[in-house]
């Protein structure tokens, strides 16, 4: 078969072994299945259809082939992880992205629904066994009908509680779904994007996947289930860089990386702000729910402004962190908190000033 | 297991031997989580360090001693010596070395004649770095030794928490186990006078003189 002639989700035609067959079909066969400039059978009429651009066709191809084998893995990867839950939300991920799919590639679709017909006849003139499979992949012909019915098992109740270790970002990063393009690092954290978008960028040249240079990489999910506290209002929430200044004046290193982590400031609710008794708190917490800072904001606190960062002098517990233990001195430390923008610090200085407690 | 001099806890803990060549990163993986920083120079561990690691999980507690060993033959110290009594592992390969990739079927024969049948997590370092030499799809070891993998960056953070969780969820038999935000205590109050107030000027105009720390790290990309 000639190069980008394949159909979409179809088997490979077994042309039956004897020589007769083989002869007797030999033009038929040696053209593309989808050449529309083929020796038609004499009882079919020559319809008129716009011409198939192959490069289009194999690009949908290869789409169509990465999804399934992500979803295949996929499926793998819960049948030897979770093989008592339903994996509704997985298959249904996969059905948004054949969509998605069928939306981007619709002329590749068109086509192929135009010439299935002829397809089979010529496939059937020729002796070809389709091995039952359609032309077409499925996803084209599916109703929309509830996924329940569809597949034949009972539809559950969203309320029911199995949990699906599915990854909505499964397919996603940060080009698109098929992030065909160089990905830097592996720390995309993007969710899906709109089944609308562009599966990849226009420029892609879509046979870059296949040489396998470049990953798709599953964005990091959140290990830590946060706990919402009664009558605490969270008014200011950023991701943050902390830093501590070393106290050692021989340490060449002035600040002390203390890692990643997510910044809240937190007052009492019902109660007004800038009040000592609406306690406001700044606390950080890392990827693992551990506390990096836990302080209160006091009044006259000040705030010096660099880059896109902002330092500060908050007073911890002897362990640094402000977790509590065994050390109960109180130490004045000055911390600087890098944010990703300048908008960022800006954002979080001025929430600093409108909840300290006025003196 | 903890070291004779190593206070015992009242809550679940385990002997975690973490593997690998030298320079793939496992020391800076430990120092990551206990301490938050990143140690950019490589001072190469001599035998091995044990440090304790403290999770707060939905079903409590639970603490990991870190038996971070030496990479380097040299520096080996008692090498599997180190493994006994281990009830998980990780053996971590750096994804920009190819050389430290081929080297983990070693690692993992060492460890198993060891450690029968613990959870191991395999993690493949420093995928934050641009140019990768071993791609997640040569990884395949961990399929034939029924392993978990994880990509992984003590740089950036990405997958950081992974490993733990994986081996929390093993040893504790609870597959919905996760981690939860450890308690936070009533922090201390101060009273701010006026000469503290200029304390604290002086001192941050003292910060503000000194140079930002480096920039280099994607921990917001």
């Amino acid at each position: 078969m000639m190069k980008g002639s394949k159909r979409l989700a179809a088997s490979e035609p077994n042309q039956v072994d004897t020589n007769e067959t083989g002869l007797r079909n030999k033009r038929i066969m040696e053209g593309s299945l989808f050449d529309i400039h083929r020796a038609e059978p004499s009882q079919q009429p020559i319809v008129a259809a716009p011409p198939l651009d192959m490069k289009r066709a194999e690009s949908s191809q290869q789409h169509v082939r990465a999804l399934n084998t992500q979803f295949a893995s996929w499926v793998q990867t819960q049948l030897k992880n979770h093989p008592d839950e339903l994996w509704e939300d997985g298959v249904r991920d996969y059905l948004d992205h054949a969509s998605s799919i069928m939306e981007k590639f619709s002329d590749v679709v068109n086509w192929l629904k135009a010439n299935a017909t002829k397809a089979e006849n010529l496939a059937a003139d020729a002796g070809v066994a389709f091995s039952g499979k359609k032309l077409l992949p499925e996803v084209i012909n599916k109703e929309n009908k509830p996924f329940g019915e569809k597949t034949g098992s009972t539809p559950v109740s969203t309320a029911t509680n199995f949990t699906s270790s599915w990854s909505p970002g499964l397919f996603s990063n940060s080009q698109g779904i098929f992030g065909f393009g160089n990905q830097s690092s592996a720390i995309s954290n993007q969710s899906l994007p709109p089944s609308n978008q562009s599966l990849a960028p226009s420029n892609h040249n879509a046979s870059d996947d296949v040489d396998g240079e470049n990953e798709l990489e599953q964005p990091s999910s959140p290990s830590v289930k946060k706990s919402e506290e009664k009558g605490v209002a969270v008014v200011h929430e950023v991701k943050c860089k902390l830093y501590v200044k070393s106290s050692d004046p021989a340490d060449k290193d002035v600040w002390k990386d203390k890692g990643m982590g997510q910044l809240s400031i937190k007052c009492k609710e019902g109660v007004s702000k800038a009040t000592k008794e609406s306690k406001p708190t700044i606390v950080v917490r890392n990827e693992v729910g551990k506390i990096l800072l836990n302080a209160l904001l006091y009044p006259g606190i000040k705030t010096n402004l660099q880059k896109n960062s902002l330092v500060t002098i908050f007073h911890t517990s002897g362990n640094i962190d402000g977790s509590g233990g065994d050390n109960d001195s109180v130490v004045a430390r000055t911390f600087l908190i890098r944010m990703k923008t300048e908008d960022d610090r800006n954002k979080l200085a001025s929430t600093i000033q409108e909840y300290a407690p006025v003196s | 297991m903890a070291l004779p001099n190593q206070q015992t806890v009242d809550y679940p803990s385990f002997k975690l031997v973490i593997v690998g060549d030298g320079g793939t990163g496992k020391t800076t993986f430990v120092k990551r989580h206990l301490t938050g920083e990143f140690e950019k120079k490589y001072e190469p561990t001599i035998g091995v360090e044990v440090h304790p690691l403290d999770f707060f999980t939905n079903c409590g507690k639970i603490r990991f001693y870190c038996w971070d060993t030496a990479g380097q033959e040299k520096f080996g110290g008692l090498r599997d010596g180190y493994y006994i009594h281990g009830q998980c592992a990780i053996i971590m390969f750096d994804v920009t070395a190819r050389l430290t990739y081929k080297n983990v079927p070693t690692w993992h024969r060492d460890l198993c004649r060891v450690c029968e049948n613990i959870p191991i997590v395999l993690c493949g370092n420093k995928v934050d770095v641009k140019n990768r030499q071993v791609k997640a799809k040569q990884v395949t070891f961990h399929r034939k030794k029924n392993l978990q993998y994880y990509e992984i960056s003590a740089k950036s953070n990405y997958n950081f928490e992974k490993p733990f969780l994986y081996l929390a969820r093993k040893l504790a038999g609870d597959p919905n186990l996760h981690f939860v935000e450890s308690p936070a205590l009533a922090p201390p109050e101060v009273l701010i006078d006026l000469a503290a107030q200029q304390q604290h000027e002086a001192e941050l105009l003292a910060a503000a003189s000194q140079p930002l720390p480096d920039d280099d790290d994607e921990s917001f990309e």
